[in-house]
């Protein structure tokens, strides 16, 4: 078997969800880098042991960017630390794997030009970013984000935007374009398919790397392991008795690979503690190897001393699931 | 000391693998075990890393996990003799913990009494039920509160086991006060969920003592009306609990994957419960075993960050 990405996601920048004097409590905005560089050195280091060969890392304003220094975040690393982090995880086995997030409900890191979106500005600010951060990581996958721009997850925050039609393919094909000219390949969070998969579909172009985020069970899909999945989750509400039936949220990795996407799968012990297991369990007995990139575990946890259990809980579970479906790939 | 609670705070710890699934259920990760699933080294790092960051009391759900004397037919293989579980009982109080026990009655979490070939409910039951309250009463020498369950058992949160039951109406107070003044015979206060207060709360009101401690549930994103009341009927009965004269410790919890769980019910405590309350628990569903470690450690950091925040010692003394 071909190997595979086995990542983590870490947040270098906690600025993607609140954006200054917003409602949200658990997800607010920070004046300065918050990160906590031990926890994340117990982490990238403990990676290997936990079978991960990828590190994605979500930037935001965590770095000092020269085109656009008024992006970063106070505290926000150099290049010549980050460039040394990059390194040191390269020689540990772990290949790391950028994430801007452009999507309107997580920009808040964009400072001022989030409230620019659609217009040439912001694509022009938007690219200098991608390439500063390309010129550091050079991997061969660039992640873009680009979930949740709808008003239900911009609710507490103090600007909300959401583009539609020309305004956000514009952007976003601005977005892919630039990251093909550096030579790396976009890659996006694919939940926008939930809410317009007829138009998800038609102007998605075939060669960006989807990832159809899910933390659940996956209970309305196919299981080889546990044939009795429906039967036990009486009380899970996404669970039905026919996998054709199954919700799009799930349903969606069959038709992302029949759509002839390659295709990143993400789990997490966000709001499920069984979600590495059925995703490896289904990327495993279902999915066409040759479209799955990878798999990947975001824990959704700043990298703090508090979250510290958290993200190693995220860790020992994904080592879980791949040793138990993917043990030729366990080095 | 970075937070200023001097209530009792309470760790869970699971010895029982058997709480959800019966022998006969269809499950994927909560069935029935015939062995127990603890590691005991596994047990003292957590404990003695809940005990370094906040904790001074832990709630332990010993169920089949122990050989009781009067019953021995309920204890599985991997169950803790007397005189084992008197030394851990003694290890656990040495880290700064004081043990108490637990049994859940409730149909929902009673899979560890799937060896007592008796008739369930019944007098037998009862009686049984009493000489298991007895033993474990004796064995942690007297604590000042004993758990006995009795959550929620509707077909919902039995939905996992192969034969559900529940007990409506009478039927339920008569159990839960008869076991209750088994407790109080003992010479402990006894401790319930408080779950069934939602089925019919004048029932409740009249038929449960106020000398019973209650805990809610409230295990989700607790969110608030305009009004301040609680969207969530859970929460909201805690206030109401409250008002009628109940003592409470409310439970959170990280099972459900909600980081901030602990704080928000230590909010519960602090802004809406007039009365005081006895504690607050963290109730990790999770087995105590050698893969289980970070989640466990997991939930001792989010109640060790709710109560740094919610009570914190420099905001008292402004």
């Amino acid at each position: 078997m071909k190997d595979m990405m086995f990542s983590l996601m870490l947040n270098l920048s906690g600025n993607m969800w609140g954006d200054p004097n917003s409602r949200l409590r658990f997800s607010n905005w920070h004046e300065t880098n918050d990160l906590d560089l031990d926890v994340w050195h117990r982490i990238i280091d403990a990676m290997p042991s936990f079978g991960f060969n990828a590190v994605l890392i979500d930037v935001g304003d965590g770095i000092q960017y020269d085109s656009h220094p008024e992006v970063s975040i106070p505290g926000a690393w150099s290049k010549e630390f980050m460039k040394k982090e990059l390194d040191h995880m390269r020689s540990i086995g772990i290949k790391p794997y950028p994430k801007l997030n452009f999507s309107g409900g997580h920009d808040a890191w964009l400072k001022q030009y989030s409230h620019m979106l659609g217009t040439e500005k912001y694509r022009q600010v938007c690219a200098d970013l991608i390439k500063e951060v390309h010129e550091l990581f050079g991997s061969e996958y660039f992640h873009l984000g680009m979930d949740e721009e709808d008003p239900t997850n911009q609710r507490a925050l103090q600007f909300q935007c959401v583009r539609r039609n020309e305004v956000f393919w514009k952007d976003v094909y601005h977005l892919f374009d630039t990251c093909r000219s550096l030579g790396t390949t976009p890659w996006i969070w694919s939940d926008m398919y939930w809410h317009r998969p007829k138009e998800f579909f038609e102007r998605m172009p075939k060669d960006v790397l989807q990832c159809n985020w899910n933390y659940s069970a996956l209970a309305g899909l196919p299981s080889k392991d546990h044939p009795e999945l429906a039967l036990e989750s009486g009380n899970d509400s996404s669970v039905v008795n026919n996998p054709e039936d199954a919700r799009i949220q799930e349903r969606a990795f069959m038709d992302f690979e029949k759509a002839g996407f390659k295709q990143t799968l993400c789990c997490s012990n966000y709001s499920c503690f069984e979600s590495s297991e059925r995703s490896f369990e289904y990327a495993r007995h279902f999915m066409d190897p040759e479209k799955l990139v990878g798999i990947f575990t975001a824990p959704w946890a700043l990298t703090e001393k508090r979250s510290e259990a958290r993200l190693f809980d995220a860790m020992q579970r994904f080592y879980k699931a791949k040793k138990k479906y993917y043990p030729e790939l366990m080095k | 000391m970075e937070f200023c609670y001097t209530n009792k705070k309470i760790f869970t710890l699971n010895l029982t693998p058997n709480r959800f699934g019966d022998p006969l259920c269809v499950s994927r990760y909560r069935g029935y075990n015939q062995r127990t699933l603890f590691d005991i080294k596994t047990v003292e790092t957590v404990l003695k890393y809940a005990a370094e960051k906040c904790f001074d009391h832990v709630l332990i759900f010993v169920g089949d996990a122990y050989e009781y004397e009067s019953h021995p037919e309920i204890a599985v293989e991997g169950a803790l003799s007397k005189a084992e579980f008197t030394e851990f009982l003694n290890k656990v109080r040495a880290m700064g913990l004081t043990p108490l026990p637990m049994l859940d009655f409730g149909f929902a979490f009673d899979a560890w009494l799937s060896r007592a070939d008796i008739a369930i409910p019944s007098d037998e039951y009862l009686s049984l039920a009493s000489d298991l309250i007895k033993e474990l009463c004796e064995v942690f020498d007297s604590p000042e509160l004993f758990h006995l369950g009795f959550g929620d058992e509707s077909a919902k949160t039995q939905y996992v086991k192969a034969l559900r039951r529940t007990r409506n109406g009478e039927e339920w107070f008569k159990c839960v006060n008869a076991l209750c003044n088994t407790v109080r015979i003992c010479g402990s206060r006894p401790w319930i969920w408080a779950d069934n207060f939602l089925l019919d709360k004048e029932a409740f009101d009249k038929n449960i003592a106020k000398d019973v401690v209650l805990s809610t549930q409230s295990y989700g994103y607790i969110k608030r009306f305009p009004n301040g009341s609680y969207r969530d009927e859970v929460t909201q009965s805690a206030v109401e609990l409250d008002k009628l004269g109940y003592t409470q410790i409310p439970a959170s919890s990280i099972s459900f994957s909600m980081s901030s769980n602990a704080l928000l019910n230590m909010e519960l405590e602090k802004f809406d419960l007039k009365l005081p309350c006895l504690g607050q628990l963290s109730n990790c569903l999770q087995n105590c075993d050698e893969d289980s470690v970070y989640e466990l450690k997991y939930a001792v950091e989010a109640y060790y960050d709710g109560i740094c925040k919610v009570f914190p010692c420099e905001k008292e003394a402004k």
